[in-house]
């Protein structure tokens, strides 16, 4: 998919912006994170019956001005979670990027490949910048700030995640206008406890071009 | 004194780590006075994000405790499988109740009006069914059960987290948390069958009893077991052979994990209540039947009850009859260091509590 050049990619910060409805939209394909990679036994064992991974599919737009990219996630969710609270989870979500062209996105990296994940809780004021090197391992790391806003309405979530294209630190991707990059989509519903790597994911890396 | 069977029981106990540290609460004689609970609350949990966290609890039993029915909620093991366990909820645990300070203290309306919580009504609490009991009258029956982490030889906890983030620490087998890797995924919480790991809403992080191990690093004896003014909670190296927690658990065997069946293999222990004679309907003594029925203990603290349950009474006849007990003796703390020795420095010596806290 295309990210689209606009003039000022800060308006599209607000989900709501009228900006987005002219990007193009589109939709990827997500499957649940399978039970017998997860890291733990526990998880293993009590998860290996249960359905993990809720939301099957994501709207994806994405636009940049040059200097900062912004990308608009929506999918369907009937129950807004917004905190930690009665067994649940926040919802959440992220865009992955792989540090190199190798990283596997199955694993969410492995020791020697980082992905980089933009993520947006929920319950959470701003975005979280985070690097993992396998399942289990993502960590908030410095070098790129994330600003992240989500608003659900009538059964839907829409969640802008942005930052500059340049970014310090070697695990956090840059973006450059003209060139392709690969990128995936991870969400989390919390009304399903999920959390961790129990999460809905997109399979393939997706190339993402950024308008000249 | 009792040596037969003390290796075979041990190997059945399974692989404790050199130097574990554990405890052992004699419940004949604790006074449900809470002094050990608000001791770790002090010390421990009062910021912001912790207001209902107890890391140590006294409930009456029987009863259904905190969290409320937590002995139905799963977690620990079966035949070595992972338990599928509930995760408990805030109210469940309690919450944390807001009171009326300010009202009582400060508005000049100290003898009218009642300290009480504000907010919405609680409906349940730490020891929401203190005192309760259970029994007809005169036969009713009740004791006290301190709980605190179990620093478990099979932590479920700590297998659960997918993060990692859970550790057992090799010197002392305490079980620990690195805060910084955890992401609040509350796994251990779920895993945990005693109930015993909290959910920090501010540091959005779980959280649970550190046996104070910046006390033990410089031989002070854990708040709780150091505060209780009953002087029942025995701390040491459970392969200390010469020590009382040896002792009780492995020489006498009368000291017993709650709930064995868990399969975490607890370092707590429990010495279990004896209790006061039965009345018969004409007043006098019923001497066979226990006023609290070892069915009932042998819910909580397995099969094995019934032995310590010998055991203890067996001494005691002794020591009626004139004899000594070297096991009525321990249990009885003559001398109070016995109870938690080598950590017998006083916090003072090391610049008080909140200092060793900070581990200055
Ligand atoms: S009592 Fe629970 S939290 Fe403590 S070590 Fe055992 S399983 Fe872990
Ligand atoms: S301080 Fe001691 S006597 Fe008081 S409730 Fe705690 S264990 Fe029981």
């Amino acid at each position: 998919m295309r990210a689209k050049k606009v003039s000022n990619a800060s308006v599209l910060l607000d989900p709501a912006a009228a900006g987005w409805q002219k990007v193009e939209r589109d939709v990827i394909d997500l499957v649940g994170m399978p039970v017998h990679v997860q890291t733990s036994r526990y998880v293993r064992t009590v998860w290996a019956d249960k359905l993990v991974g809720k939301v099957r599919a994501v709207s994806v737009r994405a636009a940049h001005d040059g200097e900062r990219v912004a990308f608009l996630l929506e999918w369907a969710d009937d129950t807004q979670n917004t905190e930690f609270a009665e067994r649940m989870f926040p919802d959440a979500a992220a865009v992955l990027f792989p540090g190199n062209g190798a990283a596997p996105i199955g694993t969410l990296g492995a020791p020697d490949a980082a992905v980089n994940e933009w993520y947006w809780r929920a319950d959470l004021e701003t975005g979280e910048n985070l690097v993992a090197h396998g399942l289990g391992t993502d960590k908030p790391t410095n070098g790129a700030a994330i600003d992240a806003k989500g608003a659900w309405k009538d059964g839907r979530w829409s969640v802008v995640l942005s930052r500059p294209l340049k970014a310090k630190g070697a695990d956090n991707v840059k973006l450059t206008p003209g060139k392709t990059a690969s990128f995936g989509v991870t969400i989390w519903e919390g009304s399903n406890r999920e959390r961790g790597d129990l999460r809905s994911y997109s399979q393939q890396w997706h190339e993402l071009t950024l308008e000249q | 004194m009792a040596k037969n069977g003390a290796s075979a029981s041990k190997a059945a106990i399974g692989h404790k780590a050199p130097g574990q540290v554990a405890m052992v609460f004699d419940l004949n004689k604790c006074i449900g006075c809470q002094t050990c609970s608000v001791a770790c609350k002090t010390l421990w949990t009062r910021d912001e994000g912790t207001d209902y966290q107890w890391w140590m609890t006294v409930n009456t039993l029987p009863g259904k405790g905190a969290p409320k029915d937590w002995e139905q909620m799963g977690g620990g093991y079966r035949e070595g499988v992972p338990q599928e366990g509930t995760l408990p909820t805030r109210q469940e645990f309690g919450g944390g109740w807001d009171f009326n300070y300010d009202e009582v203290f400060y508005q000049g309306k100290g003898n009218t009006v009642h300290l009480q919580p504000v907010g919405p009504k609680p409906t349940w609490g730490p020891n929401w069914d203190e005192d309760q009991g259970a029994g007809e009258y005169p036969n009713a029956y009740y004791f006290y059960m301190p709980r605190l982490c179990n620093h478990c030889t099979r932590p479920s906890c700590v297998e659960a987290c997918p993060r990692g983030s859970m550790y057992k620490r090799p010197e002392d087998g305490i079980v620990l948390r690195d805060e910084d890797n955890c992401r609040g995924l509350q796994f251990c919480a779920e895993a945990c069958p005693y109930k015993k790991i909290y959910f920090n809403y501010i540091k959005k992080v779980s959280q649970h009893c550190i046996m104070c191990f910046p006390r033990l690093e410089q031989g002070v004896a854990p708040a709780c077991a150091r505060q209780c003014p009953g002087r029942l909670v025995f701390v040491g190296h459970l392969d200390d052979v010469d020590r009382p927690i040896h002792k009780l658990v492995y020489d006498y065997e009368v000291a017993l994990p709650l709930h064995p069946e868990y399969g975490t293999e607890a370092n707590i222990f429990y010495v279990p209540p004896m209790s006061p004679y039965r009345l018969k309907e004409d007043g006098s003594l019923d001497m066979e039947t226990p006023r609290i029925p070892m069915e009932y203990l042998e819910r909580l603290f397995g099969p094995r009850v019934h032995k310590a349950m010998n055991t203890l009474q067996g001494e005691m006849k002794k020591v009626r009859a004139g004899g000594k007990s070297e096991l009525l003796d321990m249990l009885i703390v003559y001398r109070w260091h016995t109870l938690f020795e080598p950590f017998t420095r006083d916090p003072v010596e090391v610049g008080g509590p909140q200092a060793v806290k900070s581990g200055r």
